[in-house]
């Protein structure tokens, strides 16, 4: 194999971006991922056999496989345990890989070429500029063409209106919220959420299209099954929710200059000093999760795009240069939900319908920002995902706590109150907190010498909201209660989410402090990263991966113009 | 639901998932205008195999040490009722206790673990000494359990004790009945409009 100019380790969020973006521009990628691939044709049965070594066309994309793979069904897609889309390797009969929590929670991440975006609900706001200005090495401003050039190749659409977003908006103007027209969200207000969707399908109000058809059909189906993986789409390609296995992926593919290598666990950075440069990247040594074989990998620059946990892991255990940022100020945005039970007879006015069907539409398709706070985001998941954040998850254990206001309640449900609210499953929503998460060096990832896998040793995670965040979320969760309410709701209920769950996971590798405006390590010279982990704060409680992308277009110029 | 795949687990330690799941979605009768409707507990659809599973398929198996946090804690639950003033905990003969208690008895006993309520020097490893992992189990118990009786699980009928990647759904997953879930669509028709366009954004 001819030797790649650059070498992409992890084809998630950021990597699939910037591996395009440098095919674009003539250089040879080869993209190294963890996890399997599915529907494409080297690997007909991704968690079976190995199947083939790497691909690089987009002719090996195969529509049929990836809609047998991603089949919808919450439990095969999603179980975090032994689902198609957790973080762990190919073959579902070894366990995921293992990590280290220091407080309750854990880290929700899926390894494979497309990363966690596979499940992603594709919501895409910008940053608020007040959490960019002045707190980033990097303007505002200066981001503003690099999120309009992804917006568009996605591309970001506003999302539509189904009964959940209907009802949100509805209870949002009671409260007395107003609407924000604009991408740049500098005061608060709700809005539909920008999200990597395309448009619904022009004919799907047309009943001459059966709904099968229409799921062959370019086109948002509003099938409500983002979070399991969307499947709806002519091709791989034109699948409609833009996770990046299906937009940056085939891009790149596209460019004839890439090469994409699933199932290799990068566990080394290679290094050298250089007389001239000092020290710098020139390699990775990989291991292949079937058969456990290992190799090493050289090319003129290396691009970690790991995601916020692996990538400061691979620093540790590649023994990189010391920098007291490494790992440090990692964020989460301190989420939570909060949700809703209705009555048909408050519904029907509003909805002209007895329920509201959470499981009809984007997954998330409203949201309400609030600079200086963060924001809160509709959310209908299938009913296995939702019983089990909504009503089995919380901080405040499961003894009935002090009511969070009249008709609300804290904490986990069992037994029948469980089952009664459940059987209210269609006339219920959830709001998801997602909080303007403040920086702090104690929150971190190590590794921990003594606890090894077989990519070495394994990542240990510390996260403790500041009192910052804690005020920020409280204000939040009584905004979603309030407008729940405000639209009718019977019943509130706070899950309370213990502060370690880690779904936007970010700025463990910050820019301004491990790497520079560029993206390049302080230390490592030819070391550029391009995922969460360089995000420099919580960008104001915005959805991350837009940002992220956004700086991997970005930062593959800046590659180009030094190096090649 | 005994199939092969049981003998797996000591007997013990089926009793006390088999408890667990009984605690926290136990069968109930529903009574409605058209009459009354049995619902299945998470036992009888099998979540206490999934529970199981999902326990033995981490980097580290640990439902056998679930199953004696799950024994240790019932002991300190009766211990406190009785007031007995000494109690000697004999791994062998307190096995499976946890399945004898009542359910209040048993919420009661999971939520000592959740809010460690219990000495940690005595558990066994890897839970000794180790809230956060104690705690985060606890969470798993609850997550695992309700994710699997309200997802696709129980459909997977007898292929459920295949791997993951050969379970087939072979009968309707019941569950889906008593949230009124419809299972995997292809398209929706609940289309309302356009609360904004990209086109009508204010010029910026
Ligand atoms: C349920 C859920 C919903 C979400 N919804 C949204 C949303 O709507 N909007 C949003 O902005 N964000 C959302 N997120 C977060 C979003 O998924 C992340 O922001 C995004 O995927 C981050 O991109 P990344 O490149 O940092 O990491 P990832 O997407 O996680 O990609 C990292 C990739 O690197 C691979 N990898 C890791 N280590 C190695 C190694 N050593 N060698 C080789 N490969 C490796 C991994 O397998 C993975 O494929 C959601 C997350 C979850 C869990
Ligand atoms: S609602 Fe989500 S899963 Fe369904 S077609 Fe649209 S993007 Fe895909």
């Amino acid at each position: 194999m001819k030797r790649p100019d650059v070498i992409v380790i992890g084809s998630g969020g950021g990597g699939a971006v910037i591996a395009k973006e440098l095919g674009e521009l003539g250089l040879n990628v080869l993209m190294l991922e963890a996890g399997p691939w599915y529907g494409n044709i080297n690997w007909p049965s991704p968690n079976i056999e190995k199947g083939g070594v790497c691909s690089s066309s987009p002719d090996d994309l195969d529509v049929n496989l990836f809609k047998e793979s991603y089949n919808k069904l919450e439990n095969n897609m999603n179980d975090l345990i032994a689902g198609k889309l957790r973080w762990g390797p190919a073959n579902r009969e070894h366990p995921p890989w293992n990590r280290s929590y220091q407080q309750r929670g854990f880290a929700w991440q899926i390894s494979g070429v497309g990363g966690t975006t596979q499940h992603y609900l594709a919501n895409s706001p910008r940053a608020f500029p007040s959490a960019i200005n002045g707190k980033w090495p990097l303007t505002y401003r200066e981001l503003i063409p690099f999120y309009e050039k992804v917006e568009d190749e996605l591309p970001v659409e506003f999302a539509p209106t189904t009964s959940k977003e209907e009802l949100f908006y509805f209870g949002a103007k009671k409260a007395g919220w107003k609407l924000i027209n604009t991408l740049n969200v500098v005061s608060p207000g709700f809005r539909p959420q920008p999200n990597a969707i395309f448009l619904p399908n022009a004919n799907l109000l047309n009943p001459a299209y059966s709904e099968k058809q229409l799921s062959w059909m370019e086109g948002c189906t509003l099938s409500g099954h983002c979070i399991n993986g969307c499947p709806h789409g002519p091709s791989v390609s034109k699948i409609a929710k833009r996770s990046t296995n299906v937009s940056y992926v085939p891009a790149a593919l596209n460019t004839g200059n890439v090469k994409i290598q699933p199932n290799t666990f990068s566990y080394q950075v290679v290094t050298e000093n250089d007389p001239k440069e000092g020290v710098r990247a020139i390699g990775v040594k990989v291991r292949n999760t079937w058969t456990g074989e290992r190799d090493e990998l050289s090319a003129d620059c290396i691009v970690v795009a790991a995601g916020a946990i692996e990538t400061p892991r691979l620093w540790l255990n590649s023994s990189l240069p010391y920098n007291r940022w490494i790992g440090r100020g990692l964020v989460n945005h301190n989420m939570d939900m909060v949700t809703g039970v209705f009555n048909e007879n408050e519904l029907f006015p509003i909805l002209g319908s007895n329920v509201i069907s959470p499981f009809v539409g984007h997954t998330s398709g409203a949201r309400l920002d609030y600079p200086g706070l963060g924001s809160i985001q509709i959310n209908g998941v299938s009913p296995g995902l939702m019983a089990s954040f909504t009503y089995a998850f919380s901080e405040s254990g499961t003894e009935k706590s002090p009511h969070t206001h009249t008709s609300g309640k804290q904490g986990r449900v069992t037994g029948e109150e469980l089952i009664e609210l459940m059987a209210d499953y269609q006339k219920s929503c959830s709001i998801l907190i997602v909080t303007d998460d403040e920086v702090d060096r104690k929150n971190r990832v190590s590794t921990l010498p003594a606890q090894l896998d077989e990519n070495g040793a394994i990542p240990s995670i510390h996260y403790t909201p500041t009192r910052m965040t804690q005020i920020k979320k409280r204000k939040l969760v009584k905004i979603a209660s309030d407008i729940l309410l405000q639209a009718g709701a019977r019943k509130v209920i706070h899950s309370n989410w213990p502060s370690g769950l880690m779904i936007h996971i970010m700025s463990t590798m910050r820019m301004g402090y491990v790497v520079d405006q560029n993206s390049e390590s302080y230390q490592v010279g030819r070391l550029f990263i391009a995922d969460n982990s360089i995000l420099t704060n919580g960008l104001g409680g915005a959805n991350p991966t837009l940002t992220t992308q956004a700086l991997a277009v970005r930062t593959a110029g800046k590659i180009y113009k030094k190096y090649f | 639901m005994p199939s092969s795949n049981s003998l797996r687990w000591p007997y013990t330690t089926q009793l006390n998932f088999m408890a667990i799941v009984d605690t926290l979605i136990p069968s109930s009768v529903g009574i409605f205008n058209s009459g009354w409707r049995l619902q299945y507990g998470g036992v009888e659809l099998s979540i206490w195999e999934y529970l199981l599973m999902s326990f033995d398929n981490l980097p580290t198996p640990l439902s056998n040490e679930v199953s004696q946090l799950l024994d240790l804690s019932a002991l300190y639950t009766k211990k406190e009722h009785y007031h007995s003033p000494f109690f000697i905990y004999n791994p062998h003969l307190c096995k499976g206790i946890f399945s004898k208690l009542s359910r209040k008895d048993r919420l009661t006993a999971i939520t000592r673990l959740d809010n460690l309520k219990i000495p940690l020097d005595i558990l066994p490893i890897p839970y000794k000494n180790n809230p956060a992992l104690l705690q985060i189990t606890i969470d798993s118990l609850y997550q695992l359990t309700v994710f699997g009786y309200y997802s696709e699980w129980y459909g997977y009928g007898y292929t459920r004790y295949n791997p993951p990647s050969f379970r087939y759904l072979c009968t309707y997953p019941v569950t889906w009945s008593y949230t009124g879930y419809p299972g995997p669509s292809f398209a929706y028709r609940d289309f309302r409009g356009f609360l904004l366009n990209k086109s009508n954004l204010k010029s910026e």
